[in-house]
């Protein structure tokens, strides 16, 4: 299989293009593996690849019920960060910075990975001091942070002209200048074409709808393509992982809910990197490298299987976005998009064996699954391997609800609709 | 837009509204294990289907009110107070 | 320069002049944009996303592709305007765009000349994902800069919109989406139900493809203006063109923007309707041959359209080719008009006698079972290369055709995207050679065009059949309607041609440059899924949404594939069906509207004492009232000190105040509190904690008995609201055996803190009637009072540590008392303090807000386990239990006192044990809230600590990294000032 690179572009394109290899096989499922990962979204994908890669486990296919990359992977806002305060997030998401910083090379497919900052933006002097404990302890866990002032906020980003109306004045920011972006559909091919190459099965169009167990142990799926066996079964289903899992009889601590992003018309660059809001109402957004300004802000807050939003938290986001940057007004919305998100009691993943022997849970991201992709896909391949969890997400198990250790970012409790 | 119809205001849209939370939960007895206030609090069914749930007509009458929807499509199929039981019992189709 | 104005179609006379690039231009009230600029020769309007390829009209309508410009210039600029939707208007200002240094000559041509000189194009589908990776950093420094700047359209205004938009709700019976025949019957039909009505178009002029027809065809064009007539006078009919139905939502809510363009910009309609006809029409399909993106190549219903709805001829020298009946119109009208048309390429093998016939009889040439492998010209089209198609390709020589026009036609795709909208996904059908509906959503019809149905007759029939079934489902009654004189014949014959079998730049999504080659690679490349595909090209991403090109695309992947077009299937349609401007969306809900602003009934008085604000949920506070030329800090540390010296009054109106009644009310505070209420006397007051289920803090506030079976309770300003629901929650599900009602009293009553030494004296002169003595209103006491007939209610409680009163009044009379105690105050040199000034006052006594209390915390964390009472059981009690919420390494609360107390101590530090913390160093807790202490002349802080209770005189850093900053600090007990209460109980 040959690389990626410019002369290789120019070979083909000498070639009318008409020779360029498939970017992964479309296998047939065989009847066992050692490990089946359900779902071939960013998550599953990365597991997969950190799996042949780091673990030497080939023998592993990702079972998509549709297309691979067809998840929250593809249909998100691409932001890449790591500005997390609490001790059971950090080390986790800065190690996923790390691995974002070298993917491309890492998978010979550009991710377009671009840290062009990640800024919060803060309203009042309160906001700033959360902000600044945040940036505080992101320092001293080897994370990149600097506390703006209001001037600096302007400066960085001109688009915030504030008009005299300002309903929440802009007070500082906090920014996280090595946080940015990636293409999210390069991301999912990018695991899948190097999975691929190290020998996992892709399989699509392969709908898992139940579980093989022996005694409790979980043994393989039940597909709409035949049983299928496997020594581990480990689940990265965003948005499903509930109907998956009661029918192991298993009540997660997950609702479902939909959350909408948006992208307006492309333009020429006018925001330099993410900007998030959260005065009145909650708003995010930057400029994708094709001009489309891509934004979102809060879940319809209730629980949803629906991929489409409704038009109160469209209007309530567009809103938001227009207090803080007026001049958007003329700009035009091209399309509005709406994904399903695993929403937890803590607002904080779970990467865990179990609870049924042979199985593993990857779920829970709320709505920050897409920059976890790499960490998720490294720590789940580790502890799929190692039958138990690394350091790096020893905090993300299913019993810290039980036990009372809650990664709780936001302080919002066990309510899913507020984180 | 969801439209919900109050049993004391007539249909309004859902922004008046506040969504609660799964309507199959039971508070337990005070004095219950704590796996039973562990479940309680943390566990949900989260179904992909008729789904029974809390809304709050926040910006009405403020009733609490007892609402079956299905979480695909959005379809209301019945409404009530919260001590009231839907006429047909929920299929959870998962 | 080919394009001229021919004749007045139905535009009028009057002259009006725009400017396009700086030039000024002239055109007739009417005109659209494109119109006006063909009319004046112009044919190069911008340049293509990638390979920057001259772009000029290719349409009549929304589905245009390549005119898109800027309307107007600084903050009242509108970039990626289609110029066939913008009508012209006396002075305006249209630009190209995404070019450079202008539309005719452009140097980011670059792209296309060398993509052409190869057999491929190197900046085929997805090539940015297989390069610019070495070295990484380059990536971002370089490459990336460098296709930002390239990409994207116009430019966004960098000035706030001086614009106003509105939002408008209204209900309905019968919403009709689209204003051509099939629409305007429906609306005809309905409106005599007497059923309240709402029809929408996107365009101008209402009437669809009936404006494609000759002005002077009277049949059609008076059925049209009677029709408009009627529904103009009907009561119960609203018209909205130039309106775009963009989406729709659940419960039949539809959305759409309406083009007001005076005083209101847009207009954002949410329509609430009953029952919904979509007749949106069909749009004409383009051809796929090389070159097809040039300027001069356009769609035959919009050649037509503009000429005989403009009276503009968009060349001199016409061809059409096309693979079905309909584009020969555009032929026969153009010859009519005396203008040259070179020839008719029809793919087909036998066209009907009666086309061949009409053709010969005007002398047009027909080319049958030919085609056109390539439009030539630099710019615009100059001539067409056309050869014989044979069964498995092109055969034979191909000859030049001189045209300066090509207007084409691959059939008509029907308008799908609404009747997809939460209903099921559209299906092919076979005879339409494009997708359909086939299974509407509920309350939903799909009529005329946008069904397939492109016959007049049979689309009124259509449309009228729906309104009545409409009408009678609302128990009334459609009526009939009489049709035109002339029908329009329905009849393609069309046979599929999905692509030319020729070489060459064959644009598919002529907006985005993706041509049939990057179709075919995306397939070799294994991107088999009709996602994968539109994602790896970016096929039917620009702004129109792939309108046009999606039904070829889908073609020629299942061509591609080996199957069928209706296993290869389509992508979801999302909203909105055309692009909408955010500022409709936001309406008046912007700037300083964009939450509304809670005021106090003291806020004007704060506002004339010169007070600085502070926002504060949806409140903005009095922060401090500063003398001339004081800062923030002297100010609070003044009013503070003030407060600790003599007496001054704070307004603490936005606290959430509840009233809870009934026989059960101390049972229920019981179980909300961690702490007994039942106990409390009547006219007492007490602190109260309660946890959220999962045994964290929820919330504090005091809460006094008024009566046996009525309690007050005040909640913190931020909670008021979660407070209140969780109690009515509580109620309604949990406990509804309990006889007791809650309501919100928070804008029923001012609240003012008077605290100070001189607190008592002061109200005692203002209150005469109340006796304020230690023994009638001891600390933890209420009574109740009566001030010129507005009633009082005082609590004597403290937040700040002095001896201080909250004082009640309802809230209309809140200024006057408070106006009135500032007055009698003067004896004693009371002032107004603030935010700030509490603040202070608060951590000088250890007292938590906020800061602390921020969803994380526990009792213990913040020292208040022993509050919890082990008689009853309370919400939060059972989870409490937790390991981790027992752990011992929690940390917990402590105060901090600067080592040199001249040295501000950092909100947001964290607490480290060396002077210098370094990466990886252990956290051992952070600072919540700091403040200067005029009492101890230092500054103090609260913060967590592991053990913290342990280490009282222990000296850590407080280190703030992001500054550069370490303090040290000294750990003391978090009550600072007065720790035994003397002061608020003397």
């Amino acid at each position: 299989m040959g690389r990626y690179n410019a002369l290789n572009i120019v070979w083909q394109a000498l070639q009318g293009n008409q020779n360029w290899q498939r970017v992964w096989r479309d296998p047939q499922p065989k009847a066992h593996y050692d490990v089946i990962i359900i779902g071939g979204g960013g998550h599953g994908l990365a597991t997969a690849y950190y799996l042949a890669k780091l673990h030497g486990i080939t023998r592993v296919a990702v079972l998509e019920k549709g297309w691979l990359g067809g998840g929250n992977v593809g249909r998100n806002t691409t932001i890449v960060r790591s500005n997390y305060m609490l001790d059971g997030n950090a080390p986790f998401y800065e190690h996923g910075m790390n691995l974002w910083r070298s993917m491309a090379q890492d998978l010979n497919y550009n991710v377009m990975f671009s840290p062009r900052g990640v800024l919060n933006l803060a309203h009042n002097k309160a906001q700033y001091d959360e902000y600044a404990r945040r940036g505080n302890a992101m320092r001293l866990n080897g994370i990149d942070a600097e506390i703006l002032s209001r001037d600096e906020v302007l400066q960085r980003e001109p688009i915030l002209v504030t008009s005299a109306a300002e309903r929440f004045p802009i007070f500082g920011g906090l920014l996280q200048p090595q946080a940015g972006n990636a293409r999210h559909d390069a991301v999912a091919w990018g695991y899948a074409r190097a999975a691929d190459r190290l020998g996992v099965d892709l399989i699509q169009n392969c709908e898992v709808v139940d579980f093989i167990q022996q005694g409790e142990k979980v043994v393989g799926v039940t597909t709409n393509r035949g049983d299928i066996y496997a020594d581990k079964v480990g689940m990265a289903v965003a948005g499903n992982t509930s109907r998956l899992t009661s029918k192991l009889g298993l009540h997660l601590p997950i609702e479902s809910h939909v959350l909408q992003a948006f992208v307006t018309e492309p333009y020429k660059p006018v925001i330099n990197g993410v900007v998030t809001y959260g005065g009145g109402g909650h708003f995010y957004i930057s400029q994708s490298n094709k001009g489309g300004l891509v934004f979102g802000g809060d879940i319809d807050g209730y629980n949803s299987y629906a991929q489409r939003g409704n038009l109160p938290v469209f209007e309530d986001v567009i809103t938001a976005g227009l207090s803080i940057m007026p001049s958007l007004s003329r700009v035009k919305l091209l399309r509005n998009w709406g994904g399903i998100m695993d929403m937890s009691m803590d607002g904080s993943p779970i990467i865990d064996t179990g609870p049924i022997d042979g199985l593993y849970l990857n779920t829970g991201w709320c709505y920050g699954g897409f920059k976890a992709t790499p960490a998720s896909g490294w720590c789940f391949a580790y502890t799929i391997a190692n039958n138990q969890a690394h350091a790096l997400n020893k905090a993300f198990t299913l019993d810290r609800f039980a036990k009372g250790y809650a990664i709780d970012e936001k302080g919002a409790g066990p309510y899913p609709k507020a984180h | 837009m969801l439209r919900i119809k109050c049993p004391y205001c007539g249909t309004r849209e859902h922004t008046e509204f506040t969504y609660g939370e799964d309507a199959k939960r039971i508070l337990p007895d005070t004095d219950a294990s704590l796996d039973v206030w562990n479940t309680y609090v943390f566990a949900r069914h989260n179904v992909a289907g008729e789904h029974l749930e809390y809304w709050q007509h926040t910006l009405g009458c403020r009733a609490w009110l007892k609402v079956q929807r299905n979480t695909l499509t959005h379809t209301i199929s019945w409404i009530g107070l919260p001590q009231d039981t839907p006429p047909q019992p929920e299929e959870e189709c998962s | 320069m080919s394009g001229f104005r021919h004749h007045r179609g139905r535009l009028a006379e009057d002259e009006i002049g725009f400017s396009y690039n700086g030039r000024i231009l002239p055109a007739r009230v009417g005109d659209t944009v494109a119109s006006a600029l063909l009319a004046n020769g112009i044919e190069v309007i911008g340049r293509s996303f990638k390979y920057h390829r001259p772009r000029g009209v290719t349409s009549c309508g929304a589905e245009e592709t390549g005119a898109l410009v800027t309307i107007g210039s600084g903050a009242a600029a509108e970039p990626n305007v289609r110029a066939t939707m913008q009508l012209v208007t006396a002075g305006m200002q249209v630009s190209s765009q995404n070019c450079w240094p202008s539309a005719q000559f452009d140097l980011l041509a670059i792209n296309n000349l060398v993509g052409s000189i190869l057999p491929g194009s190197p900046f085929a589908a997805g090539f940015y994902y297989k390069t610019f990776m070495w070295p990484a950093r380059l990536w971002y420094q370089f490459y990336e800069p460098s296709i930002r700047r390239a990409a994207g359209m116009g430019k966004v205004p960098t000035q706030a919109d001086g614009d106003v938009y509105d939002r408008v709700n209204s209900f309905c019976d019968l919403a009709i989406v689209g204003g051509g025949a099939a629409g305007l019957s429906a609306a005809l039909s309905a409106s005599q139900s007497g059923l309240r009505v709402v029809l929408m178009d996107e365009h101008a002029s209402l009437g669809g493809q009936l404006l494609n027809a000759p002005a002077q065809q009277t049949a059609l064009d008076q059925w049209r203006l009677d029709t408009i007539a009627a529904l103009s006078a009907a009561d119960n009919v609203i018209l909205l063109p130039n309106t775009i139905c963009w989406g729709r939502f659940d419960g039949n809510t539809l959305a759409a923007h309406e083009m007001v363009d005076s005083k209101v910009r847009h207009n954002y309609h949410k329509i609430h309707a009953k029952k919904i006809i979509i007749a949106s029409g069909a749009i004409e399909r383009p051809l796929v041959f090389a070159n097809n993106d040039k300027p001069g190549v356009m769609l035959a219903s919009g050649v037509r359209k503009l000429l005989n709805h403009y009276g503009v001829a968009a060349g001199k020298k016409l061809l059409v080719f096309t693979n079905n009946d309909s584009a020969y119109q555009t032929a026969f009208d153009y010859h009519e008009q005396g203008i040259q048309v070179s020839a008719v390429i029809d793919s087909r093998q036998q066209p009907s006698e009666q086309l061949l016939t009409a053709c010969a009889e005007r002398g047009i040439p027909v080319h049958r079972q030919s085609v056109v492998i390539k439009a030539k010209g630099w710019h615009g089209v100059r001539s067409v290369l056309v050869a014989h198609l044979g069964a498995d390709g092109v055969v034979g020589p191909s000859n030049s055709v001189a045209c300066d026009l090509v207007a084409h036609s691959g059939g008509w795709t029907p308008q799908v995207q609404m009747a997809s909208h939460g209903g099921r996904p559209p299906v092919y059908n076979q005879q339409l050679t494009a997708f359909v509906v086939d299974q509407q959503a509920a309350d939903t019809w799909s009529v005329g065009g946008a069904q397939g149905e492109l016959g007049l007759y049979a689309a009124i029939d259509q449309a009228v059949a729906a309104a009545q079934a409409a009408c009678q489902q609302l128990n009334s009654h459609g009526g009939d309607v009489v049709k035109p004189t002339q029908d329009c014949s329905g009849e393609l014959n069309i046979e599929p041609l999905w692509r030319v079998p020729a070489k060459g730049k064959q644009f598919i999504d002529i907006q985005h440059d993706v041509t049939s080659a990057d179709i075919r690679q995306s397939h070799i490349e294994g991107f088999v899924s009709v996602e994968h595909m539109k994602r790896y090209t970016t096929l039917g991403m620009a702004n129109d949404q792939g309108r046009t090109a999606n039904v070829n695309a889908l073609a020629l992947m299942a061509q591609c594939q080996g199957q069928s077009i209706e296993a290869t299937g389509t992508t979801r349609f999302r909203p909105p069906i055309a692009p909408v401007s955010l500022g409709g969306i936001g309406g008046r809900e912007v700037g300083q509207h964009v939450r509304p602003l809670r005021r106090t009934p003291m806020q004007d008085w704060h506002e004339r004492q010169g007070a600085v604000f502070v926002e504060t949920g949806l409140f903005r506070r009095a922060q401090y009232y500063p003398l001339t030329s004081e800062t923030i800090d002297e100010a609070y540390v003044r009013e503070a000190a003030h407060v600790r010296t003599k007496v001054a009054i704070c307004d603490v109106s936005s606290l959430g105040k509840i009233e809870v009644v009934g026989p059960d009310a101390a049972e229920f505070l019981d179980r909300i509190y961690i702490n007994m209420f039942s106990t409390l006397p009547i006219n007492k007051a007490r602190y109260g904690i309660m946890l959220r289920e999962d045994g964290h803090i929820f919330d504090d506030g005091t809460t006094s008995r008024l009566a046996d079976d009525r309690y007050f309770m005040t909640t913190t300003t931020a909670q008021a609201g979660p407070v209140l629901s969780h109690l009515e929650r509580c109620l309604e599900i949990d406990w509804p055996e309990l006889r007791v009602r809650v309501s919100s009293v928070s804008e029923r009553w001012a609240a003012m803190a008077v605290a100070g030494p001189q607190s008592r004296a002061t109200l005692q002169m203002a209150f005469p009637d109340i006796d304020f003595s230690n023994q009638a209103l001891p600390f933890m006491g209420v009574v109740h009072g009566e001030f010129q007939g507005t009633q009082l209610r005082i609590l004597r409680i403290s937040f700040s540590g002095e001896m201080a009163y909250e004082v009640y009044t309802e809230a209309h009379y809140g200024e006057q008392v408070w106006q009135h105690i500032m007055a009698v105050g003067q004896t004693h040199e009371i002032i107004a303090y603030g935010l700030e000034a509490m603040g202070a006052l608060r951590i000088e006594k250890g007292h938590v807000t906020g800061a602390e209390l921020d969803g994380r915390t526990t009792l213990a964390d913040v020292n208040m386990q022993g509050m919890a009472s082990k008689k009853k059981w309370f919400v939060g009690q059972n989870l409490l239990q937790r390991q981790g919420m027992q752990d011992a390494n929690r940390p917990c609360l402590v105060g901090l006192q600067a080592v040199d107390p001249q040295q501000a101590i950092m909100a947001g530090s964290i607490l480290v044990t060396a002077a210098n913390a370094t990466v990886g160093c252990d956290k051992q807790g952070w600072v919540s809230s700091m403040t200067y202490s005029p009492a101890l002349n230092s500054y103090i802080a609260l913060g967590f600590l592991r053990d913290g209770h342990q280490r009282y005189g222990e000296k850590l850093y407080a280190s703030y990294p992001l500054q550069g900053i370490n303090v040290a600090v000294e750990v003391v007990s978090q009550h600072f000032y007065d720790p035994d209460n003397k002061r608020v109980k003397g």
